[in-house]
């Protein structure tokens, strides 16, 4: 018994209901701030899981570290707006970049080894970050933490205003719209040439090799691209939360729930991903948390288990086909 | 006439020239001191025993690993240690004897993905699809080319693995064992897609093979390695009557 057998969709279809059901949502939810601000990590996560499963899942290169790139465009976009008084939205876009950065600095070695070098040595370099943002006290202030992170500027669109200090339902839809800016690059990314060759090094490096794709640098194009998305919304993270810290902003749950959120929606589809971060989100808070206040994480590790176990290809990863 | 001039010129200049190739695996010697040249055209056999190095050898013409020692030029450049991508942009593909298709993508994409990447010349979608579907057909493949690479049988996955490494136009093409596994049927079907190889698309075709009759039939050349060295170099007709062939690679002749 498997959902596959129940009913099958193809990738676009897949695609149109999440976004359509991310819409819809904060109208189900009556605009509840609470629910809203749980859903706005709904999406990040979200979001952040396409960008990894678009290295894991179409390119075949698990990272145990993406928690790094989302710190790094957390607190490049921070420091950009407190300490050189930039405008978050081009502090955000250069952030990003930073996170590509990153990903050079960690992916130009690591990708140069064979096996589970790369897995294990971005594990190594997400630390290595996090412990340079903790000490470099001058810029980052340390452990102690950036306050007062600004907000995104208001927009004005005719006689509409776009808040985003006071309103979570604005926050919500620009995460919403980030998601979906992130899909579609994944999308038009893994049905162009340098996605067939991705899929390629993933299905077999060597044959890849063989027949002229050049591996390394596609790994690396991979790994630079979900890292700008990860750094994006990193960026975005602390533009909403205001408050970062090297405990927060690299918090190995960035680099884990993205894992759990991918082998919840599948890792062969696109959007699956981030259908499993909102689908965990919705579980913990509405089945889990009411049972059990204290220790509902814990449910995560068993319902993962049971996943791995039940449907390795996820929940829907044979439910969404890919054309 | 023009024609004529140029297959000469090239008949000259070998396609592939191995001067004293060497490889060890610490103090195991795989591949010792072999030479030999594959001229433009040939069909060339490559036999030898279980474990002689006829793998390792590949691997190391096509830049899967890099040689201890001595020199490989392929179309008047050093190819020795260069990277597998490059020296398949130069026009030199293989297979792999265990056949290695890119499970999660259909037959077409396995295909398309060499024909992009294989060669350098930038070429406008359509063309590409176009060449695509022909060697489909070529290799009768072309009902299946929808269908997921991992649902083949082995006869049709063998035919994948030719048919991508086509797609990259080689002009040396390193066949490691594609006979191996088929059924005597199977390898009648095979043999006159790898003669239409060498004389429509002129490819030059250097073969590990281990179904010696298949060999002895298709090949203009015959190599034998034992324990990494290179012990004959001839005709086909030659080798069954080397005495040192027969010792090393047909066993005694009590045996037989």
């Amino acid at each position: 018994m498997k959902l596959g057998n129940f009913f099958q969709i193809t990738e676009k279809t897949a695609a149109f209901l999440t976004f359509g059901f991310v819409l819809i949502l904060p109208v189900v939810l009556s605009f509840n701030p609470y629910y809203l601000s749980i859903f706005i990590i709904a999406l990040i996560l979200g979001a952040v899981s396409l960008s990894w499963n678009l290295l894991a899942g179409v390119c075949g290169q698990v990272s145990f570290g993406h928690a790094a790139f989302f710190g790094i465009g957390a607190y490049g976009s921070s420091l950009l707006v407190l300490k050189a008084g930039w405008n978050p939205f081009g502090a955000m876009i250069i952030a990003a970049f930073f996170g590509v950065m990153g990903a050079i600095i960690i992916g130009t070695p690591a990708f140069r080894l064979r096996g589970p070098y790369f897995a294990l040595s971005i594990l190594g370099f997400a630390e290595v970050v996090k412990l340079l943002t903790l000490n470099l006290t001058w810029l980052t202030d340390g452990s102690q933490g950036l306050f007062n992170i600004p907000a995104l500027p208001a927009i004005r669109i005719g006689s509409m205003t776009l808040d985003f200090f006071v309103s979570r339902t604005t926050n919500y839809y620009l995460a919403a719209f980030l998601m979906l800016a992130i899909y579609l690059v994944i999308y038009f990314l893994r049905h162009s040439n340098t996605g067939l060759a991705m899929s390629a090094v993933h299905g077999d490096e060597e044959t890849a090799a063989g027949i002229g794709v050049p591996v390394f640098r596609t790994k690396l194009l991979t790994l630079m691209v979900s890292a700008f998305c990860t750094a994006l919304m990193g960026a975005f993270y602390a533009h909403y939360v205001h408050f970062l810290s090297p405990d927060s902003a690299f918090d190995g749950s960035w680099s884990v729930m993205p894992i759990v959120a991918s082998l919840f929606g599948g890792m062969g589809t696109l959007i699956g991903p981030s259908i499993g971060a909102l689908l965990i989100t919705g579980l913990d808070e509405f089945i889990f948390k009411q049972f059990f206040e204290t220790g509902h994480k814990l449910f995560f590790g068993i319902l993962l288990a049971v996943v791995i176990v039940w449907t390795p290809k996820g929940l829907f990863g044979k439910s969404i086909r890919k054309k | 006439m023009g024609q004529d001039a140029e297959s000469l010129d090239i008949n000259q200049s070998p396609l592939l020239e191995v001067r004293e190739l060497s490889r060890n695996f610490g103090g195991l010697q795989a591949i010792f001191e072999i030479s030999f040249k594959v001229s433009p055209g040939q069909i060339v056999g490559l036999i030898g025993p279980n474990g002689a190095g006829k793998t390792t050898l590949f691997a190391l013409l096509s830049g899967f690993l890099s040689p201890s020692g001595g020199e490989i030029q392929f179309l008047n450049s050093s190819i020795g240690g260069m990277r597998p991508d490059r020296i398949c942009h130069l026009g030199m593909a293989r297979t792999f004897q265990v056949v290695r298709p890119f499970p999660e993508m259909t037959v077409f994409e396995n295909v398309k993905v060499a024909a992009i990447f294989g060669k350098h010349s930038k070429r406008p979608p359509s063309v590409v699809d176009q060449e695509v579907q022909e060697i489909l057909e070529s290799t009768g493949l072309f009902s299946k080319a929808g269908r997921l690479a991992s649902s083949l049988s082995l006869p049709e996955r063998k035919r994948l693995e030719v048919a991508r490494t086509l797609a990259t136009k080689p002009k040396l093409l390193l066949l490691d064992e594609v006979l191996a596994g088929l059924n005597p049927r199977e390898v009648e079907e095979a043999i006159p897609l790898i003669r239409s190889l060498n004389n429509q698309m002129k490819i030059s075709i250097l073969m590990i093979e281990h179904n010696l009759r298949a060999i002895m039939g298709i090949c203009d050349r015959l190599l034998v390695i034992n324990f990494g060295q290179l012990i004959f170099d001839g005709l086909p007709t030659e080798a069954v009557e080397n005495p040192e062939v027969i010792q090393a690679y047909l066993g005694e002749k009590e045996d037989a």
